[in-house]
């Protein structure tokens, strides 16, 4: 079956399920919620400067909170061995990837709009200021982020300690791409931005280096 | 009496598979002929759901080779074999939170079948599961579950049938019904094999049969009652003959 | 293939043995005292080789991982293994070469500086490689595990020097000059350095081997 229909077909099942399902998304939405909560109190914040030290903040949340939905991406194919059954398919191994880093990806951005909103809410963030170009910076992070999420959960498929193990393995991998993230969404506000800046195409190349390396490496991690 | 040719149409040639230092088969080799279902036997360990998954390329080899047709199975011929292979094990391979209808839908669309709503109706009624097209197959009891995932593993009409400990946790009515449908699938294009360890009343349903012992093959031949194949397996693996 | 691995474990340990007094020799008789910091200045000519040395070792695992899923052999797996065990042995010896020197030189023990932080991070990735094949010893699963993270470890490195770089100021020079002397010195500390690291690797090696034909 052509390649992009096997990426349609995976990443639209996989949809449906995780919509009927709903415990990944209300739960990683939930912690989002949740972590603004606490940040409030434990820093006593009333207000979050993303041209500041917000930013970084808010892309501590969205990694946690995203976490929680990308470290179960195959929890489905987990059930009832039916992963055996995708890999048994004539189909090209990495189109199976590529439908769950979509599935990710999509998750992100839908992450990032619930949580801005509701900083702007709760704290006054000026998300709303510059949203074009805060838009570039999370779809860029969103490449990464969900390329290495997806590869290290395929990695920990069926294997026992996963829940604990996921953070340990890839937060340390995440650095550069947060770091990138924090400064660029501080350029961003400030209305600074441009498409030339070296943290946006550090961003790029690694997205590129890890979403090509993750795909020719995801056929290896689901050969028995 | 209608006598139907028989082909080989999977072969296995000297067949090793190693987990780290441990050697999981040695040296195996087996013929799956058309027109015939053959039992694939032995004690837990022997190797035989290994084997299995070699068969269904879902397991890499360490040694040696699989032929389709005479043909060695590599490169493009990997991606054909696919085609034609239906594999289904004790594990039901089913999306729980889909419907019986979207499950084999979704697999209908991964393996490109033309007419799918059609044949996806056909093997439904077949295996008594249309009623329940819109439930939702994780509600499903075991026996249901089972046929549900029998009926995606031929939604490819596969040439190859490759099952792996089917009969597990069915109950004896379950049992039977199971073994009249297997019995029903044989055809002059087709294999299949059937990994189990129980000798009870579905091996009537067994044209041959092959034994594995600490992954090697000591036995492949028929039996001619039930019985005749207790006296055989335990000799190679002891316990009281009844 | 046991007794070479051998052979060269005990050829490179007695040249670790030598080079490395000489390279005391020069740091501690030859070479000059730094002006400005003294005599703790002399971890440097340790310091920067481990550095040095850790990032090979790492690319031993990094080229070893990659042929061990390409040819599924266990061999292979077991220089991917111990090339990680090593380079991770040289970055916690990085990181604590480096506070020693920073509290001297900064007051400080720790001062987010880019090396430093680099090796930080790249400590935690590799740490975490560690434990994988901890918590996995028993499963067959773990080397191809490993192997993935080795890949996708090494090749994070860069990007995690660049950010850091960028992200933090620079407390000290990002090129230093050197006198004749301390460039010698440097370098023969470097090949010293370097020659421990592989008697280390094939010691590693060797044990593994030996444990692996055993069985």
């Amino acid at each position: 079956m052509n390649f992009i229909k096997v990426v349609i077909l995976v990443f639209m099942k996989d949809i449906k399920d995780e919509l009927r399902r709903k415990e990944n998304i209300l739960s990683s939405l939930f912690f989002a919620l949740l972590s603004l909560v606490l940040f409030h109190f434990s820093v006593d914040m009333t207000s979050i400067d993303l041209s500041k030290e917000g930013a970084g903040l808010m892309w501590l949340i969205i990694i946690f909170a995203g976490t929680i939905f990308i470290q179960n991406i195959f929890r489905k194919e987990e059930e009832n061995g039916v992963f055996l059954a995708l890999l048994l398919a004539p189909v090209d191994r990495a189109a199976i990837y590529l439908a769950k880093f979509l599935v990710c990806f999509v998750f992100l951005a839908i992450l990032e709009v619930f949580l801005f909103v509701l900083s702007f809410f709760f704290f006054g963030a000026a998300v709303f200021d510059s949203p074009l170009q805060l838009t570039v910076v999370a779809l860029a992070v969103n490449i990464g982020f969900s390329a290495l999420g997806t590869l290290i959960s395929s990695l920990l498929m069926n294997q026992k300690g996963s829940s604990i193990l996921y953070p340990l393995l890839l937060y340390p991998l995440l650095f550069p791409l947060f770091a990138a993230a924090a400064t660029l969404t501080q350029l961003s506000i400030k209305s600074s931005l441009a498409f030339s800046d070296p943290w946006l195409r550090l961003i790029i190349l690694f997205d590129m280096i890890f979403l090509g390396t993750s795909s020719m490496l995801f056929e290896s991690v689901v050969e028995d | 009496m209608c006598f139907m040719k028989e082909e080989v149409l999977v072969e296995c040639s000297q067949i090793d598979k190693f987990y780290g230092k441990k050697q999981a088969l040695k040296k195996v080799d087996l013929k799956l002929f058309t027109n015939r279902i053959t039992f694939l036997m032995g004690e837990n360990g022997a190797g035989k759901s290994t084997l299995c998954k070699i068969l269904a390329l879902l397991s890499s080899k360490s040694n040696g080779k699989l032929f389709y047709k005479n043909t060695e199975i590599k490169g493009e011929l990997r991606a054909e074999y696919k085609k034609i292979l239906g594999y289904l094990s004790h594990q039901t391979f089913i999306y729980s939170h889909l419907s019986a209808w979207e499950n084999l839908v979704f697999f209908a669309n991964l393996y490109g079948i033309k007419n799918k709503k059609e044949k996806i109706e056909q093997l439904m009624d077949s295996f008594g599961i249309i009623e329940n097209k819109n439930q939702i197959a994780g509600t499903f009891s075991r026996g249901l579950q089972q046929r549900l995932s029998l009926a995606r593993t031929l939604l490819n009409d596969p040439n190859v049938l490759l099952l792996d400990e089917p009969f597990a946790g069915l109950d004896p009515c379950a049992l039977n019904n199971l073994a009249k449908i297997l019995l029903d699938q044989k055809n002059s294009e087709r294999t299949i094999l059937i990994v189990t360890h129980e000798i009870d009343d579905t091996i009537e349903i067994a044209d041959n049969f092959i034994i594995l012992k600490a992954g090697e093959k000591v036995f492949e031949g028929s039996f001619y009652s039930k019985e005749n194949l207790k006296e055989v397996y335990f000799e190679y693996f002891g316990g009281e003959k009844q | 293939m046991i007794m070479s691995i051998k052979k060269w474990a005990i050829i490179f340990s007695l040249l670790a043995i030598l080079t490395n007094i000489s390279a005391l020799f020069m740091v501690f008789f030859y070479t000059p005292t730094e002006l400005q910091m003294g005599e703790v200045q002399k971890i440097f000519y340790y310091h920067v080789p481990c550095a040095i040395t850790s990032y090979l070792m790492l690319f031993v695992s990094f080229v070893f991982s990659i042929a061990f899923l390409v040819k599924k052999d266990e061999k292979y797996d077991i220089w991917a293994y111990a090339g990680a065990e090593v380079g991770l042995v040289f970055i916690i010896c990085v990181l604590v070469s480096g506070p020693i020197w920073g509290k001297s030189a900064w007051g400080k023990w720790w001062v987010w500086e880019p090396r430093l932080t680099t090796f930080l991070i790249i400590f935690l990735i590799y740490f975490s490689y560690a434990l994988i094949r901890i918590f996995g010893r028993q499963d067959a699963k773990t080397p191809k595990i490993a192997s993935v993270l080795s890949i996708i470890g090494f090749l994070d490195v860069p990007f995690v020097n660049r950010a850091v770089y960028w992200w933090g100021s620079v407390v000290h020079p990002k090129s230093v000059s050197l006198e004749p002397q301390m460039k010698l010195t440097l370098f023969v500390a470097l090949i010293s350095v370097i020659i421990l690291s592989l008697s280390l690797l094939f010691w590693r090696v060797f044990i593994d081997e030996r444990f692996l034909d055993n069985d």
